[in-house]
């Protein structure tokens, strides 16, 4: 589904990826860790098409396609999704709105029929309750006087709906408290199916025992150093990253 | 009536004879005038139309009107669809009251629209009122004034269908068509008055419109220099705010190749209130600007004022807001925002916000910031699928949003929302952002 070859990004000259590999298949479930400012975001960013970062080298595929090629707003339409580790507030415009917009411009790309207003409402009406969003935060703008939970909670919300094939999470147990983590984790597993892909980055073994993934990789200094199943992540939980850096 | 001499292509307005010439054409068209026009014009002639220098001018861009002789023939752009569907309708064509185009119909008992010419017959006492002299473009609206609307509303009366004034400018005359309207409320009276212009590259429509609204009046003034604007566009309200009476502006500068908006709030009244707000979006190539004083004369009053501004291509686009308080008007709160947003490099705002403020016990807040789309949150749009035009329409609509939101009629509030679409289609496609 996702294959990452000798990928180098940097921004302003500064190199942060400096040749990682990585591939993931239909139905599989990635974790990467890594210490503070290893570039794990980066990578998450520079697969999402944020401009800020250049590649110079490496290849990156998806589906079958050069994912580099394409601009942000296309890979979404190819199925890539981006949970924000810091979600960006938008005064003036509707959760609910912005959603909608999202959902039609992905089918547009498509050449699927947009969905009516009403169809839609109840779409994200059960997405909210899955996630136990409170109904009325879709009214708000978007994002705009969350909590850091309520922000995580409306990521998925929309992970949800866009319904990608493969979901970048960057982060999205930061923050949650002991209920609100189990409930995202509740709706990344009903996101995990044998024809999508979940690439989960975290700091912590806790988001890992409601979601057990298939591979752990541990990212140092924008490369993947080491690679396991799922107890790498508890070796890493006793002893750090001072033993693979 | 008297027509003023077809004459097209005339040269630049620097040319006094032009000016003595229409305001000695006109002396029989309200008569009531008199000695005041021969004296604004004297008047003119020694000031001339304000240039850069002069403060309040600085940014208004009156170049065309000196410079340029007018390039286009007399052509009639029709008349735009009305905001509010059975409005109160008076339209003027070139300065003079279309008859057959207005549409005034059954008016409720207090309520009386007549045309200038009429009332000052009526009160020729009034006349002196008219004349104003503070720099050139008021001169020559004393001087060469045609005709305009009086809307009285009595105590205790709202008129609920808004009556909306339509200037249309066909002819290209550099010395400008000139209207002066009034509007004269009643205690606790309402009313909504909405004007807009329609023109000519070439034109130049002047408008002064005085507003009185005493004691619990409620005055909607709108005033939208939309999509069939163009040429030169100045508008002058001169208003006056009584004790817990409401004046709520809004105005929309949108078309036209120079666009100025002015209003001179005054609140005389305690608990008095003045929203101020406008919307520029200005394309390449055209000049939008918006003037503000509100002055506070009485303690516990309110005023606020939120002006938005989206900049694309070469346009100018400034604000120029001043609040004032007088020394014993204590317990105020005036509120001020600016904020402009610029889609290409080579577009321009300016914001010039000014407090003076004499009293000490008053809450006064202003804030102006330029810059361009918010990066962040175009790339977190287009990370959910949005494409990067629409994402652009997306953050300005919700930008020019924080003055929609203001406006009460929902009628006018979705036709405004519509023309901002209208004009982004045209100006998101990022082409120029390189
Ligand atoms: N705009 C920028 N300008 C300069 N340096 C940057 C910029 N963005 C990121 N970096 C640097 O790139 C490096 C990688 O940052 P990144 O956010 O990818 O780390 P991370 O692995 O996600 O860290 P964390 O675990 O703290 O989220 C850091 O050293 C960071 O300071
Ligand atoms: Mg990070």
């Amino acid at each position: 589904m996702l294959q990452i070859d000798n990928l180098h990004a940097d921004i302003d000259g500064k190199d942060i990826l400096k040749g990682l590999s990585l591939k993931i298949g239909a139905g599989e479930v990635h974790a990467i860790m890594g210490p503070n400012g290893a570039g794990k975001s980066t990578l998450a960013a520079t697969l999402a098409g944020r401009d800020t970062y250049t590649v110079s080298k490496g290849s990156v595929t998806f589906q079958g396609k050069d994912l580099l090629e394409l601009e942000p707003h296309e890979r979404v339409g190819e199925g890539l999704f981006l949970g924000f580790q810091y979600p960006v507030e938008i005064p003036g415009v509707s959760n609910l709105n912005f959603m909608r917009t999202a959902l039609n411009s992905v089918r547009a790309y498509r050449g699927e029929e947009p969905v009516s207003a009403g169809d839609f409402l109840k779409a994200i009406r059960a997405i909210a309750a899955e996630l136990k969003m409170d109904p009325e935060m879709l009214k708000r703008y978007v994002n705009v006087g969350f909590s850091g939970g309520e922000k995580k909670r409306n990521e998925m919300v929309q992970m949800r709906i866009l319904d990608p094939k493969l979901a970048i999470l960057d982060e999205t147990d930061s923050g949650l408290d002991i209920d609100a983590l189990r409930i995202v984790a509740d709706g990344i597993n009903a996101q995990r199916r044998a024809d999508t892909g979940i690439l989960l980055i975290t700091h912590y073994q806790r988001l890992l025992d409601y979601v057990k993934p298939d591979f752990v990789h541990v990212m140092v200094a924008g490369r993947i150093v080491k690679s396991g199943g799922p107890e790498l992540a508890h070796a890493l939980e006793q002893s750090g990253y001072a033993d693979v850096a | 009536m008297p027509t003023l001499p077809e004459t097209e292509t005339m040269t630049a307005l620097t040319d006094i004879t032009a000016v003595r010439e229409d305001s000695r054409t006109l002396a029989d068209q309200m008569p009531e005038l008199g000695d005041h026009r021969s004296e604004a014009a004297t008047r003119f002639e020694a000031l001339g139309l304000p240039t850069r220098k002069n403060e309040a001018w600085r940014y208004t861009n009156l170049r065309p009107l000196k410079t340029e002789p007018a390039k286009d023939s007399a052509q009639d752009p029709g008349l735009p669809v009305e905001l509010v569907p059975g409005s109160i309708r008076l339209v003027f064509v070139d300065g003079h009251y279309a008859e057959d185009r207005s549409r005034i119909g059954t008016l409720p008992d207090g309520v009386r629209i007549s045309r200038l010419g009429n009332y000052l017959a009526a009160n020729p006492a009034r006349a002196r009122d008219l004349f104003m002299g503070d720099d050139g473009v008021a001169l020559l609206n004393s001087a060469l004034l045609r005709d305009g609307a009086v809307i009285s509303v009595a105590n205790n009366t709202s008129l609920a269908r808004p009556v909306e004034i339509v200037h249309v400018t066909t002819s290209a005359r550099r010395t400008g068509c000139h209207l002066r309207h009034r509007i004269e409320l009643g205690e606790r009276a309402e009313a909504t008055v909405i004007e807009r212009w329609v023109g000519t590259p070439s034109a130049w429509a002047n408008t002064v419109t005085e507003a009185r609204v005493p004691e619990a009046a409620t005055l909607t003034h709108l005033r939208i220099a939309g999509d069939g604007a163009a040429g030169t566009i100045t508008s002058a309200a001169r208003v006056s705010v009584g004790a817990e009476a409401t004046y709520r502006a809004t105005s929309f500068m949108i078309g036209g190749t120079s666009v100025r908006i002015d209003s001179l709030v005054n609140v005389l009244g305690e608990g008095g209130e003045a929203h101020v707000d406008g919307l520029s979006l200005a394309g390449d190539g055209q000049t939008h600007d918006a003037v503000t004083v509100v002055r506070h004369q009485v303690p516990e009053a309110r005023s606020e004022q939120v002006y938005r501004a989206v900049g694309d291509g070469r346009a100018v686009t400034s604000f120029q807001g001043k609040v004032i308080v007088d020394k014993d008007a204590q317990k105020i709160e005036a509120d001020q925002s600016f904020k402009a947003i610029i889609l290409d490099r080579k577009a321009t705002a300016n914001a010039k916000p000014e407090l003076e403020i004499l009293a000490d016990d008053v809450v006064c807040s202003h804030g102006a910031t330029i810059g361009e789309l918010d990066a962040n949150a175009l790339f977190y749009l287009t990370s959910r699928g949005i494409s990067p035009e629409d994402a652009r329409a997306i953050l300005i609509e919700a930008f020019a949003g924080a003055v929609l939101t203001r406006i009460e009629n929902d009628d006018v509030r979705e036709q405004a929302a519509a023309a901002i679409s209208t004009w982004m289609s045209g100006h998101v496609d990022g082409a120029s952002h390189a």
